[in-house]
């Protein structure tokens, strides 16, 4: 009976460090993972895709994809600036923010349609738009974090390890200074 | 499928019934309600006389291009903490919610983990469930000088029972990296809105909602799944929930940056911190309040409102009736959970004299909810440009907000003056 006992909290001991309680939920699939695989991480963008689109492809898909709402040149129509002050050129850290935007949420109303290369070439265009990268350029999945965006020290990391559960405002902690 | 039967028949059964004895009391002249259409006594509706409504969250980028704008929750015409499903607010990024079938919904968990998964709803309602009343505030919630009323300055807050499975739970099933400091998380919605979050934070007390007040939750506000992030602003608790991925650092998607992290009082090429949290510690009286009017002149009036904190449980809530010369303690009416709604009230006796009322929350954490002066001067701004809809950046906002009293007993929004 102990010896029995004993073997039972082992196992239920085992079966809490493996982490599998309740085996539900199945394998998710190599495909599925990578068709919603679309969030890009800024320090290694390992989930961007393979392609390539340089500024002067940009240019043409912009006016026929963007600027009926966002004006030529990113600027004087009612959706917002995107070339300026307060836009995703003096604001946005990364150029991988940047990309997976324009690639999950535009065009507005057409989400989702823009192929990998149309996405890196509208990327380009309007980061040269910004001053950022020449007319030259084409951008890359290999490339496209080389990107030095003016606001890159603009966003201070988050003194992340000092949040823990059911401590004060992390505002108060950090301060005005930030 | 022979329940099925019953069930339908003694409703056919009941129903005509209830025809029967509808007419009758038509026929004795009684008033026609509402309580007549057979779709009300399915599912119930509420008296005609009840006429409180969430109205739109004016915002001019939305308009123009015929998005949605956003609804605000009546706290005017609340009571106790919970808001019904049908008043929660919605502050949806410009996107209607979309229409999702439950059977053909999936829940995708990958990343650093043992095991990338694939979740049904079915598999989540086989998990063990967690039910708790939090409330949700989204960042830009605020006193705002041109806002007449509580519902247009502080009604993108709510308070529901949410029932699901902890996130924690999932990390568990799927085995999760002991190295992953992060996870991010991404809805289904056509701008695939995505956040990331402290793993501190995933394991402690984070939620995968699928009930709302004891029945699913609505689709606007996430309808099959969402997640529920206790305490922290409510950009963090992303709705149509489809993918959890667990990462080794935050990845700074749109809602992250921009002007939804900046902090108070400066525009947004200014220096920030990546991420705000918590909300902060905040009350609002919600009646009298902007609009209203003290009826019947001078006497007893009570005094009611809401306070919240994301730093834990609401320990007391003070109230002035003299402008903030004088604070005194209000009755707290029901429970005070932690990163609740929690319902204050307190009788007071109006002489007919001009005042100002207001009210300051002190969280169990002894935070304490700042006035208008005192948010200013801690973020180093002008205090007369903080609150304003032109000015970026004023969110994460939790001063206290007074309500102005005319000697005609009409109520107004003072935050200008005070
Ligand atoms: C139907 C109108 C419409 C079209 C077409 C459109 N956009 Fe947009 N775009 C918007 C609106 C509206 C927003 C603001 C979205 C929000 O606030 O959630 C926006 C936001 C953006 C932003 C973020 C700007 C910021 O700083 O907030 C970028 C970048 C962008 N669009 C790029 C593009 C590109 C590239 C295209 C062409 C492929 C495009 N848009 C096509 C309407 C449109």
């Amino acid at each position: 009976m102990k010896y029995y006992l004993f073997s039972l909290i082992l196992i239920s001991s085992l079966v809490q460090a493996q982490g599998v309680t309740y085996n539900l939920g199945r394998t998710a699939l190599d495909s599925e993972i990578q068709q919603w695989d679309i969030a890009i991480n800024p320090g290694d963008g390992k989930e961007l895709p393979q392609g390539r689109g340089s500024v002067v492809d940009g240019e043409k898909l912009y006016a026929t994809k963007c600027l009926a709402c966002h004006g030529v040149d990113g600027v004087g129509a009612s959706a917002p600036r995107l070339v300026g002050r307060n836009t995703m050129g003096s604001n946005w850290p990364f150029a991988s923010s940047v990309w997976s935007y324009i690639n999950r949420a535009m065009p507005l109303y057409l989400e989702g349609s823009l192929s990998s290369d149309e996405v890196y070439a509208l990327t380009a265009f309007l980061l040269h738009k910004n001053g950022i990268i020449p007319e030259s350029a084409e951008l890359t999945q290999a490339n496209l974090l080389d990107v030095e965006m003016p606001n890159k020290n603009g966003y201070v990391p988050p003194p992340i390890d000092q949040w823990e559960p059911g401590m004060q405002r992390l505002f108060k902690i950090i301060g005005p200074e930030y | 499928m022979k329940n099925l039967l019953d069930r339908r028949r003694f409703l056919t059964h009941g129903t005509a019934m209830m025809g029967i004895t509808l007419g009758s009391i038509k026929a004795a002249g009684a008033q026609t309600s509402n309580e007549s259409s057979n779709d009300v006594l399915a599912y119930g509706g509420r008296s005609r006389f009840v006429t409180s409504q969430r109205i739109a969250d004016i915002d001019e980028t939305h308009r123009a291009f015929g998005r949605h704008e956003g609804m605000l929750t009546p706290l005017q015409d609340s009571m106790g903490i919970i808001t019904p499903n049908s008043l929660h607010f919605a502050t949806m990024q410009g996107y209607y919610p979309p229409d999702i079938n439950p059977d053909d919904h999936k829940l995708i968990i990958h990343g650093m983990v043992d095991r990338s998964l694939v979740f049904t709803m079915d598999d989540l309602l086989r998990l063990p469930s967690v039910s708790r009343i939090h409330y949700l505030e989204c960042q830009a919630n605020r006193p705002e000088v041109m806002e007449p009323t509580v519902q247009g300055s502080h009604g993108k807050t709510s308070c529901a029972e949410w029932t699901g499975v902890l996130m924690s739970t999932l990390l568990q099933e799927a085995g999760y990296d002991a190295n992953a400091k992060w996870v991010i998380y991404e809805g289904a919605e056509p701008g695939k809105m995505v956040k990331s979050l402290p793993m501190k934070k995933a394991l402690d007390d984070v939620m995968i909602a699928y009930g709302q007040n004891g029945e699913p939750i609505r689709p606007q506000n996430g309808y099959p799944l969402r997640v529920l992030v206790p305490g922290f602003e409510a950009l963090y608790s992303i709705k149509w929930l489809r993918r959890i991925k667990v990462v080794d650092r935050p990845y700074m998607g749109y809602q992250e940056i921009r002007q939804y992290t900046v902090r108070p009082g400066r525009q947004s090429d200014e220096r920030t911190p990546f991420y705000n949290y918590e909300n902060g510690p905040k009350s609002v009286i919600t009646s009298p309040s902007g609009e209203q009017q003290l009826m019947s002149g001078p006497g007893y009036y009570r005094i009611t409102g809401l306070a919240w904190s994301g730093g834990g449980a609401v320990k007391k809530v003070e109230v002035s009736t003299d402008a903030g010369k004088i604070w005194r303690q209000a009755d707290i009416e029901g429970p005070q959970h932690k990163m609740a709604h929690t319902r204050f009230n307190s009788i007071w006796k109006w002489n007919g004299e001009p005042t100002h009322i207001m009210a300051r929350c002190i969280d169990e954490q002894n935070q304490v909810q700042p006035s208008r002066h005192q948010f200013a001067r801690y973020w180093g701004v002008d205090p007369d440009k903080l609150p304003t809809r032109e000015q970026r950046g004023s969110g994460h906002h939790n001063s206290i907000q007074p309500w102005g009293i005319r000697e005609n007993g009409s109520v107004y929004n003072s935050y200008a003056i005070i």
